[in-house]
């Protein structure tokens, strides 16, 4: 078992050796992820960071090159390579990472996820808490769930005790010289809220028109919250910050939320909100299913605890259902 | 006096909707946070109605939106549950000519404060208007109520105080965390422009993504754009997932018209919206 204090001077050892340690820091009342810069930053007690793994791997916005028209020149713009370790994820956003990794790293491969991807470790620490926000469990996930972990701490008597996951992290622990633990896990956190998802995708298939969309996007007041702080969400826009003749190309977050969402030229395919949020749930348990075949949500709660008017993803599921 | 006045809530709204008087109210329910907007059109649903002191969200803005702006347009009255402080975003929109005052009938709420977490909200610190005025009916008795003592502008005082590097390091900090989700606009009830400036990309007038710089040109733009109309109900902030004070830039910019010209955005109904009006005898050149 490790304590606290052997888990900060094992930090500050991969900074010391070179790794970047992204991991859960508190300002004021909230926690978000963060490039560490000294180990005692790291916050143990949260349940859920505010932001995702998205800000390591897919952030909110980034340069792809930028342009001179005058001069005819394009300048690719990539930021250097560093290894990094994302210490401190909870199951639910390690799990996340294996469906944007899927997606992203699929059919098609992203380049620039891929290559962040590939220089990230991700070191877990097991939930010894959920909030009743949580319901990882219904997405067939769990607070001790070792799915998109390199390694993983799980909760024992007050400290954590260490386990290797995939070949990274075994890779990763031999380098680094982390020693891994014999001992016990507690015993994993209750969730209240639990839903069933049988029948979901089945509707879906089915009810792609249907006067539900419209009762359950009701309070939807069409931000991007829920996207925003979404693990697995992932469309982008491209937009041009541009001078008259010189500018840079950037992949900005888009939100299916946004009344311009994949709004053309001559047409905008998704009037109205309510066709916009479906095309929300449909993406999370529908599209992302055919094409992967997994669920493109988590249960990491944080589409509920965010949305400032009470839209709640579990009873919106449950009543299209119904 | 609040589960009084909330069985009476359901009581009138179960009579308004029976009647005919009304197609839908706008209320609050229970939800995660405390209390969520809540629809209610069938009698049956009315029981989920409540009234206390998590009922601090200004609803106005769902007015302007989907599903109610259509069922306005269509010519249906809609019901809407306000505290006295809404009563100022409810004006300010009939001033505008958004809201026809006849479409919407307005169920006024006796507040004794509402709560931000444990706390008081900023906005209930010496409130003037706990018995709303200009509704359609008002729930709730005026007697037993203990104005909340403070003053609504503190934090923006704290900041104020601070030296300009400081306040410059302050804001940087607080918009750097902004990752353009656009729920303070979103929640709005005076953001109501059918295309934020944010969106306009010929020309793009500001940068679209959320670096430090693009996001204080968005939130400059929208505390400008919200003078001598922000009514400081703070529903942006409580929206913001990131906890940005984005309302102290907007209450800030109030609080300055207050005190410059004495406006108070959506006091009186019958005022003309503060930069739509113009004296012959005004001191300033740049005007006539």
């Amino acid at each position: 078992m490790k304590t606290i204090e052997d888990i900060l001077r094992l930090i500050e050892d991969w900074q010391g050796k070179g790794y970047t340690v992204v991991a859960p820091v508190r300002s004021e009342g909230l926690v978000s992820f963060e490039v560490l810069r000294a180990p005692s930053q790291i916050d143990f007690d949260h349940v859920l960071t505010v932001n995702t793994l998205k800000d390591v791997t897919l952030p909110r916005c980034e340069t792809l090159f930028k342009y001179d028209v005058e001069k005819a020149s394009i300048e690719p713009s990539w930021e250097a390579s560093q290894p990094i370790v994302v210490f401190g994820s909870r199951p639910c956003d390690a799990a996340a990472v294996t469906i944007l990794d899927s997606i992203l790293m699929g059919e098609v491969t992203d380049s620039r996820y891929a290559r962040r991807r590939e220089n990230m470790i991700v070191v877990t620490l097991a939930c010894s808490q959920a909030d009743e926000a949580c319901f990882c469990t219904s997405m067939g996930y769990g607070p001790h769930d070792p799915t998109g972990s390199d390694i993983i701490g799980l909760p024992s008597k007050g400290g954590y005790v260490f386990r290797v996951v995939s070949q990274k992290g075994k890779d990763f622990a031999s380098k680094v010289g982390l020693e891994l633990d014999e001992g016990r896990a507690d015993p994993e956190p209750e969730l209240k809220r639990r839903i069933t998802t049988d029948g979901i995708k089945a509707w879906l298939d089915e009810n792609f028109e249907s006067p539900k969309w419209e009762k359950v996007s009701e309070n939807c007041v069409s931000c991007g919250a829920c996207y925003y702080l979404c693990p697995t969400c992932h469309c982008f826009d491209i937009a041009d910050e541009a001078g008259a003749s010189r500018g840079v190309r950037m992949r900005i977050w888009d939100c299916c939320s946004f009344a311009g969402f994949t709004k053309m030229a001559a047409h905008q395919p998704r009037v109205g909100k309510h066709r916009r949020y479906r095309q929300r749930i449909m993406h999370k348990f529908k599209y992302t299913v055919d094409n992967i075949g997994k669920t493109a949500c988590v249960g990491d709660g944080r589409c509920i605890r965010y949305c400032p008017y009470g839209v709640d993803i579990t009873e919106v599921l449950e009543a299209l259902r119904e | 006096m609040r589960s009084e006045q909330e069985a009476q809530l359901r009581r009138r709204v179960s009579q308004l909707l029976e009647d005919g008087t009304l197609k839908v109210v706008l209320g609050y329910a229970s939800g995660f946070k405390g209390t969520r907007p809540l629809f209610v059109q069938d009698t049956r649903h009315v029981d989920r109605l409540v009234w206390n002191e998590a009922c601090e969200a200004n609803l106005t803005g769902y007015l302007l939106r989907e599903p109610l702006k259509e069922m306005l347009d269509a010519g249906n009255r809609i019901g809407l549950v306000v505290k006295g402080c809404d009563m100022r975003a409810v004006n300010v929109l009939i001033q505008e000519g958004q809201v026809d005052r006849s479409k919407i009938y307005l169920i006024g709420m006796v507040c004794e404060g509402v709560r931000d977490g444990s706390d008081f909200s900023l906005k209930c610190r010496n409130c003037r208007v706990q018995i709303p005025e200009g509704c359609d009916e008002t729930i709730g008795t005026h007697t037993e109520l203990e104005r909340l003592e403070g003053n609504p502008l503190e934090d923006i005082l704290k900041v104020k105080a601070m030296d300009l590097a400081e306040r410059w390091a302050y804001w940087k900090q607080e918009l750097s965390r902004c990752i353009k989700c656009y729920a303070c606009r979103q929640a709005c009830p005076m953001c109501y422009c059918q295309e934020c400036i944010t969106e306009k990309s010929r020309p793009q007038w500001i940068e679209k993504a959320p670096t430090l710089s693009g996001n204080i040109a968005y939130h400059f733009i929208r505390a400008i754009h919200l003078a001598g109309r922000c009514v400081s109900c703070g529903e942006c902030s409580r929206a913001c997932p990131m906890d940005i004070p984005v309302d102290m830039l907007t209450r800030f910019v109030a609080a300055t018209i207050e005190e410059e010209f004495g406006y108070i955005a959506g006091e009186d109904v019958n005022a003309k919206p503060f930069l739509g009006t113009y004296r012959q005898d005004d001191p300033e050149d740049f005007i006539r």
